[in-house]
């Protein structure tokens, strides 16, 4: 089975393709088994993240700072987080006879295919991030998500690491026997991290289920001060912004559930080495020595935390790539659950792109932001971006119009955080 | 002369996971561009429905809530129904639109009452609309995106919102979409539904404007509405 998967991802190669979806659209109808013989193999087993926002980047810094411990770690790092993308991983990185020489493996995936892995193969540890709106053409309904995450936690074998300051993820300690770790943040970051119900609530009411093993207790520019086990650390991050801040928070209690003998100062002192996830904050730089920060947004949650990049940094240009393919939402209604309002006050220059780019435009327009130009063409959208600066651009995009976007930039681009191509 | 107009938005924290929030900013900058003076209260469980309200929005929410939402739009029941009958212009969407009507009937057949303002009744269907919209109405072309399972009738005496060109409106047969009656919009869609409908957000403003000031006369200064018929033209482009 492994050396078929092999066989198509060559093919798909060949043909200029990822190779992600369709070996383990082939494997998973071939034989049903492969995923469950190939991963009781992990002397460690599987580890799950998932939640509405963070999954790829926390997914990211669990394997950095799990390999940074000696475990050599295996995981879907091109954010293809279907079982068909665990299966990808598999399959690339098994030996031929399908031995895979790995300790452990780190999977994100969204609700609904973390429910379908983990009844092939149990998770040693569940991470859930947080619960917010998410495109509801896909997912449905926040309670019904709620709902499955709940399934998923239930079959952790050992540990379980939640996020306490979320009603409803800190809710889901009761559908485990196992051990409970909850991350968090301090009182004094409340108004940072309120969700979807605060917002309109106009409150920033802090919610706290119990005191987290690890808390986030302060982020400047650059910098996280990070309670964890009743001591303090400081550590610089390349991983700007809140929402990384509470995603560096979370991977360092999966470290302290897998590896509680480990000491700690280890995995902090990984952390500032650590770069953005594919199109999730990196920074593209351009041949002409200009730089590009793509930044993929979801949802209300995630974009109202990534537009508090604009605060932490002075950009040349700010985009807004907004596409309506499947993965991303056809329904862009949810553009008008965030607040625009302070974007353009330091911002010269503003851009609309995507097939949805003048429902982008029409959002800033009602927020009383100038707009420079609108196309839906992204070949004319990136190149309002491309003049040589001394200041980054960033765009904000939705995950299809990421994906084309790096396309594009592949042709013009210098260099790449280490991330590749 | 100085126009002043409250704006009522019925349940924002229970009834706002579409985006129909923004129909209230839309109208407000509609209204504060032509200088009309707008005051906004958010109403929710257990507040009153002021009764000097002008314009009234309500939108879509999950299941759960809508159930909630139910049993507390009992106690407005009576401000609703004398202020829909004064000629106050709603705006439902969605789950408000449903509320509405004169009843629902759930999945296991309990029958839940409407307000009764608008003349539908709707049932759970087994199959979810979703997808984006395209209505005809006497207003012009409304483009939207609907996200729904309920399955809504209207009475023999009722005036649709629009006819359907894509998408299943009320309930994917009889090609209607909404319902009016007096000044009281319900409709299916999202979209917002007035983002890309300036036409329509503008005749919400003036039947305002007329039934406030008594003038069936009155006309809005023209606004730039380019942006907006630009998207909605991309929008009828867009597959189901």
């Amino acid at each position: 089975m492994t050396l078929l998967g092999k066989f198509i991802q060559a093919v798909l190669r060949a043909f200029g393709r990822k190779g992600t979806a369709l070996p383990g659209l082939v494997i998973e109808k071939l034989s049903p088994g492969y995923v469950h013989k190939s991963l009781a193999k992990l002397p460690y087993g599987i580890i799950i993240v998932t939640g509405t926002n963070g999954k790829t980047t926390t997914t990211r810094i669990i394997s950095k700072l799990y390999s940074a411990a000696g475990l050599r770690v295996v995981t879907n790092a091109r954010g293809s987080n279907f079982v068909r993308g665990v299966i990808a991983s598999i399959v690339k990185h098994a030996t031929c006879t399908g031995k895979l020489l790995y300790d452990i493996g780190v999977f994100e995936l969204d609700e609904a295919h973390a429910l379908h892995l983990v009844k092939l193969h149990r998770p040693t540890g569940v991470v859930v991030l947080n619960i917010a709106r998410d495109q509801m053409d896909r997912f449905g309904e926040i309670d019904k998500v709620a709902t499955l995450l709940s399934q998923i936690v239930a079959t952790a074998r050992d540990w379980v690491v939640l996020n306490t300051n979320d009603p409803r993820v800190a809710k889901m300690a009761e559908e485990t026997q196992q051990r409970v770790l909850f991350f968090g943040h301090d009182k004094s970051l409340a108004h940072v991290y309120s969700n979807d119900d605060q917002l309109y609530n106009q409150s920033s009411a802090f919610f706290q289920l119990v005191k987290p093993t690890v808390c986030l207790t302060s982020i400047k520019c650059r910098e996280v001060s990070i309670r964890i086990l009743d001591k303090n650390y400081t550590t610089k991050t390349i991983l700007d912004g809140t929402h990384n801040a509470s995603n560096i928070t979370a991977a360092l209690t999966a470290c302290v559930a897998q590896l509680p003998e480990v000491n700690v100062d280890l995995f902090v002192n990984v952390i500032q080495t650590i770069t953005p996830a594919f199109g999730r904050g990196e920074r593209i730089i351009l041949s002409n020595g200009s730089v590009i920060r793509l930044q993929v947004v979801k949802n209300p949650s995630g974009f109202r935390h990534a537009l508090r990049l604009l605060q932490e940094e002075a950009y040349s240009s700010v985009g807004f790539a907004i596409n309506d393919n499947y993965a991303d939402g056809r329904d862009v209604s949810w553009l008008w659950d965030i607040d625009f309002s302070r974007v353009n006050k330091k911002y010269p220059k503003i851009f609309c792109g995507g097939t949805r780019a003048t429902d982008m435009a029409i959002r800033l327009k009602y927020d009383g932001v100038q707009i420079d130009g609108i196309d839906t063409k992204f070949s004319t959208f990136l190149a309002w971006f491309s003049t040589s600066h001394d200041k980054p651009a960033i765009i904000f995009c939705t995950y299809t119009a990421m994906l084309q976007l790096r396309g594009l930039l592949k042709q013009q681009v210098k260099a790449l955080t280490k991330y590749g191509l | 002369m100085t126009f002043n107009l409250h704006i009522v938005h019925l349940y924002p924290r229970e009834m706002n996971i579409y985006g129909d929030t923004g129909n209230r900013l839309i109208l407000q900058k509609r209204m504060e561009w032509r200088n009309i003076n707008v005051r906004i209260s958010l109403v929710g469980m257990g507040d009153e429905v002021p009764l000097d309200s002008d314009i009234i929005l309500g939108g879509g929410a999950q299941d759960a809530m809508q159930l909630a939402v139910e049993k507390d739009l009992k106690q407005k029941m009576k401000s609703l129904r004398r202020l829909s009958d004064d000629g106050v212009v709603m705006l439902m969407v969605c789950g408000m639109y449903q509320l509405f009507g004169q009843s629902f009937i759930t999945g296991s057949h309990r029958r839940i009452e409407g307000l009764g303002i608008l003349p539908v009744e709707t049932c759970a269907g087994k199959t979810r609309f979703i997808g984006n919209t395209v209505y005809q109405t006497k207003w012009g072309t409304v483009v939207g995106y609907e996200n729904h399972s309920g399955l809504t009738q209207l009475d023999d005496s009722a005036v649709a919102f629009g006819t359907v060109i894509k998408g299943a409106g009320n309930n994917g047969t009889d090609g209607t979409e909404g319902c009016i009656k007096n000044n009281v919009f319900g409709t299916y869609s999202h979209g917002p539904v007035l983002s890309k409908s300036p036409a329509f957000a503008d005749e919400l403003i003036r039947l305002a404007l007329a039934r406030r000031y008594d003038n069936d006369n009155t006309s809005l200064a023209p606004l730039d509405d380019r942006m907006e018929l630009r998207a909605a033209d991309v929008a009828k482009l867009r597959s189901r």
